[in-house]
């Protein structure tokens, strides 16, 4: 089951909405729980034993950390290890085995990691409850793609969470905001970069196409997704941080790492940087835990050497504008920062979307013009029937929308109150007839 | 910067303790013996192909049949032989005949997916072409036995056919 599915859109979602909030508070915790396994099984129920025995390990493991060692010593460590090599190993057996990979297993081993550490560096105590453990664990709308909810943020919203018109409100316009993202943006640009990437005869200027189409697709896809569920928790009183704040609008890569798949940068840098000795040592030490963070992030998304790469690439961007630009680059104009930093993210996505390193390399070299013409018939044709798509996807993909929602709420009118909320149920029902009359088309982070 | 908890920490008994222990290893062991139960589930034995063809063959009935070689193959399947380690075909005799044996060897189970699919597809082709007025060729074809076992693919158009199958699937396990 999928957040765009009308199955889980007009019966799963409401039934639970509307259960949530008449179930008595002290249940509310195991009502949400059993419903997320649902959720989970519907898709995978195959795997479902996998997420339940692992929450029950995590769960030992938090206690005898909390209860048994206390804080920090020797014993405490060990303990620590153990478990992070039991979730590491997990997580490794069904990333880089032909085993067959579980739904979310990438998003919910790191909710499980971030429960350890928490526990481990006195940031929440071990939970006695398993039932609050279970649900931060496999809260459906965290489950599958995330975002990396770390316990110590979630744990008080666990125990208490007080109703809010507001945040229920805010809610359901984000999920609709994600679900425009998804349906109409990022599953009309997946056929396009389809059609565009198996193209025989690419040129300099379907090749770039290729990869426009595909790096706006990823963040409308995956962007949409996350506001989805974070739309889907405040419904149930959960406020999470954004996943993605408009990283094409950013100025440097390092920029474009705090605005893209935020709690995933959070995870490493708390989890893995930081404790590395982040920016507290020599800049050679700072340029090594940078390199770890990277190829791991590059590892996290998959095993083939296209990932590896990708991450090295970043690592090397981050650390060239971390140690060697620094300040030279608030000299640009800020739309050549921009559009260089979204040309730089446009070249690393080539290796998410290749299959194999050479696939990738073939990409670029057509990219500068190797092997194949400038442009073509075909490509002049595509590119003049998706031009209006592309503008606007670039157009939803910037704070635009949002910043133009906000100024005609703060006016304070009736009338802009009501044009607001009109466009939202109508891009809701656009969306409504999109799904009905497209193949189902999966996200494109469920993959991880 | 995490903070610490002003409640003062309680120890449990060591009962609790050593229960923790023991859910914490029973639930890595479960994990570990359902991955085990997975990874494993789809292997075969590393049997000889001539071991295998001669048990199909033992079991087959290839009185209307003729032996075929690389031209029948690519004309019945569309598949490329060069693609295979090792195969055997056996094609109808005659235009109204359906009996007929296949019998591949790939180099490994991701590329059985393709003879597979094009063992289906001849199936089809064979139904619809005898479909309204060859009944027999028609029941022949609906009990028709296509099976995958790890390298080894096997498609069976015979009136026995599940004892071909029942011969193929205990060679290999």
């Amino acid at each position: 089951m999928a957040f765009n599915n009308l199955f889980f859109i007009f019966l799963f979602a409401p039934v639970v909405v509307a259960l949530y909030h008449v179930v008595p508070k002290r249940a509310k915790n195991l009502f949400l729980l059993a419903a997320s396994y649902v959720f989970y099984a519907w898709g995978d129920i195959a795997n479902l034993p996998f997420l339940f025995l692992l929450t029950i390990m995590d769960y030992a493991i938090g206690l005898l950390l909390d209860r048994l060692y206390g804080r920090r010593n020797a014993g405490a460590r060990l303990l620590l290890t153990f478990g992070v090599l039991l979730n590491l190993a997990f997580l490794a057996v069904f990333k880089y085995t032909s085993i067959g990979m579980p739904l979310g297993v990438s998003f919910y081993t790191f909710s499980t990691l971030s429960y350890l550490f928490d526990v481990y560096q006195g940031r929440a105590e071990g939970e006695p409850n398993f039932i609050d453990m279970a649900l931060y664990v496999s809260f459906f709308p965290k489950v599958i793609s995330g975002p990396i909810v770390q316990y110590g943020d979630m744990r008080e919203r666990i125990d208490d969470r007080q109703p809010s018109w507001g945040l229920f409100c805010g809610g359901l316009t984000l999920f609709v905001s994600g679900l425009v993202k998804k349906v109409i943006f990022a599953d009309t640009l997946s056929g396009v970069f389809g059609t565009l990437y198996a193209m025989e005869q690419p040129t300099v200027v379907s090749s770039w196409l290729t990869v426009i189409a595909y790096s706006l697709e990823l963040y409308l896809d995956f962007s949409g997704y996350s506001d989805m569920a974070i739309g889907l928790a405040a419904l149930f009183g959960f406020k999470f941080d954004k996943n993605f704040d408009h990283p094409y609008e950013s100025k440097s890569m390092r920029e474009f790492w705090k605005r893209w798949h935020i709690s995933l940068g959070a995870w490493f840098l708390d989890y893995v940087y930081i404790p590395l000795g982040g920016n507290r040592c020599s800049k050679f030490r700072q340029f090594l835990n940078l390199m770890v963070v990277w190829v791991l992030t590059g590892i996290w998304h998959g095993a083939t050497i296209n990932f590896v790469f990708w991450g090295l690439y970043h690592g090397v961007l981050v650390c060239l504008e971390h140690f060697a630009l620094k300040e030279k680059q608030r000299e640009w104009p800020t739309w050549l920062r921009i559009i260089v930093t979204d040309l730089l993210a446009g070249i690393g996505w080539v290796f998410f979307f290749a299959p194999t390193a050479s696939e990738a390399l073939a990409c670029l070299q057509h990219m500068v013009g190797i092997g194949v013409p400038l442009a073509s018939g075909a490509t002049l044709y595509y590119l003049q029937s998706n031009f209006l798509l592309i503008a606007l996807a670039v157009l939803a993909s910037s704070t635009l929308p949002r910043r133009g929602i906000t100024r005609m709420l703060q006016a304070r009118s009736s009338i802009f109150s009501t044009l607001v909320a009109a466009c939202y149920v109508i891009c809701f029902v656009i969306c409504v007839a999109f799904m009905v009359g497209n193949t189902y088309v999966p996200f494109l982070y469920f993959k991880f | 910067m995490p903070s610490s908890h002003a409640k003062p920490k309680k120890k449990p008994c060591i009962f609790t303790g050593f229960l923790l222990v023991v859910l914490m290893l029973a639930s890595a062991a479960a994990i570990a013996l359902l991955m085990h139960g997975r990874l494993f589930k789809d292997q075969v034995p590393d049997v000889g192909f001539d071991t295998v063809s001669q048990a199909v063959l033992d079991a087959s009935d290839l009185s209307s049949e003729k032996q075929g070689d690389n031209q029948t193959i690519k004309r019945y399947y569309g598949l490329d032989p060069a693609s295979f380690d090792q195969y055997l075909i056996y094609y109808p005799n005659g235009v109204m005949d359906v009996d007929e044996l296949l019998l591949v060897r790939v180099t490994d189970p991701e590329a059985a997916k393709e003879v597979v699919d094009a063992a289906h597809s001849r199936i089809d082709t064979q139904k619809a072409n005898f479909n309204g007025y060859g009944t027999n060729q028609t029941e022949l074809l609906n009990k028709s036995v296509i099976e995958q076992r790890g390298n080894y693919v096997l498609l069976v158009v015979a009136d026995n056919a599940d004892q071909v199958k029942a011969a193929f699937e205990k060679t290999l396990s």
